[in-house]
């Protein structure tokens, strides 16, 4: 029993203990890394193509009403309100550049005022959307390669 | 971001833009036999223009696609496909005789500016228009 007791407390144990604490704290790191990594996958893979399918419905609706911009404003503001929320929605899902010209977007969208601002700007808009949804897909395209 | 795609996007929306203002005057032809690629193809109207000394000519084509199925009947007969129905749209340059010279690449914005040259060839805004400024309670 003593001689148990002795190697347990011998320091060169001690070390070995130590440095076997601290690796399991990299490899725990290491675990929650890829479990967090893997988690945002499946939610950009569930989620992601939904709110770019709304988006891509969002801005058809947009082109469609820019036929007479005065007599559809109303409609306007309620698709732009939308599409400000899928915008937000869908920055939570990415990372990196990505997300930042979507959050860039989501400021534009909030900040646009149809009545004062005029069609200009929407029809720039209605350009960014589709330049999101394509930059999207492209990232969907990359995602499909690195499982 | 994919550069060249924004390119497109950039000139499809241009487009549209040039069509809801009437700078871009589309007018409706018959679909022509050769934008079929497979017989079963439909294309129910075709629209052209010219623009910059180039004829465009934009369609929905409906086509006959595949998709591989897997089930326990494919593991003994081999590859099996299942056929359903699929759309695109073509914005074409045409040379002399209508021959197709470029095909523009296919972006999502080519659906709303087809959407916006139909509007427009049916005369909608005119239409609304009329019925949205006529007021009942003035007629006989």
């Amino acid at each position: 029993m003593e001689a148990i007791l002795a190697f347990l407390t011998s320091p060169w144990f001690t070390a070995i203990a130590s440095v076997a604490s601290i690796v399991s704290l990299l490899l725990s790191a290491l675990v929650l890394l890829n479990v967090r990594k893997i988690r945002s996958f499946y939610v950009f893979t569930a989620r992601v193509p939904e709110l770019v399918d709304r988006l891509k419905t969002n801005s058809s609706e947009l082109s469609t009403q820019m036929n007479d911009f005065q007599g559809f404003l109303p409609q306007i503001r309620l698709i732009l309100a939308d599409t400000e929320v899928a915008l937000h929605s869908l920055s939570k899902k990415l990372r990196g550049p990505e997300k930042r010209v979507v959050l860039a977007l989501a400021v534009r969208v909030k900040g646009y005022d149809p009545k004062h601002e005029g069609e200009g700007p929407l029809r720039d808009i209605y350009v960014d959307m589709h330049k999101v949804v394509a930059t999207i897909e492209d990232l969907r395209e990359d995602l499909k390669w690195e499982r | 971001m994919p550069e060249a795609t924004n390119k497109w996007i950039e000139a499809v929306a241009k487009m549209i833009k040039l069509t809801q203002s009437g700078d871009l005057q589309w007018k409706v032809e018959p679909p022509p036999d050769e934008a079929k690629k497979q017989p079963d193809d439909r294309i129910e109207a075709v629209f052209s223009t010219d623009y910059l000394e180039k004829k465009l000519r934009i369609y929905k084509r409906t086509f006959k696609a595949y998709y591989p199925t897997v089930d326990i009947g494919v593991l003994l007969r081999g590859t099996s496909l299942e056929p359903y129905w699929d759309t695109e749209v073509l914005l074409e340059f045409l040379g002399p005789r209508n021959v197709v010279l470029w095909a523009f690449p296919k972006v999502d914005p080519l659906k709303d500016l087809l959407a916006s040259v139909q509007y427009q060839v049916a005369g909608v805004t005119d239409f609304l228009g009329a019925i949205l400024g006529e007021d009942p309670s003035q007629q006989s």
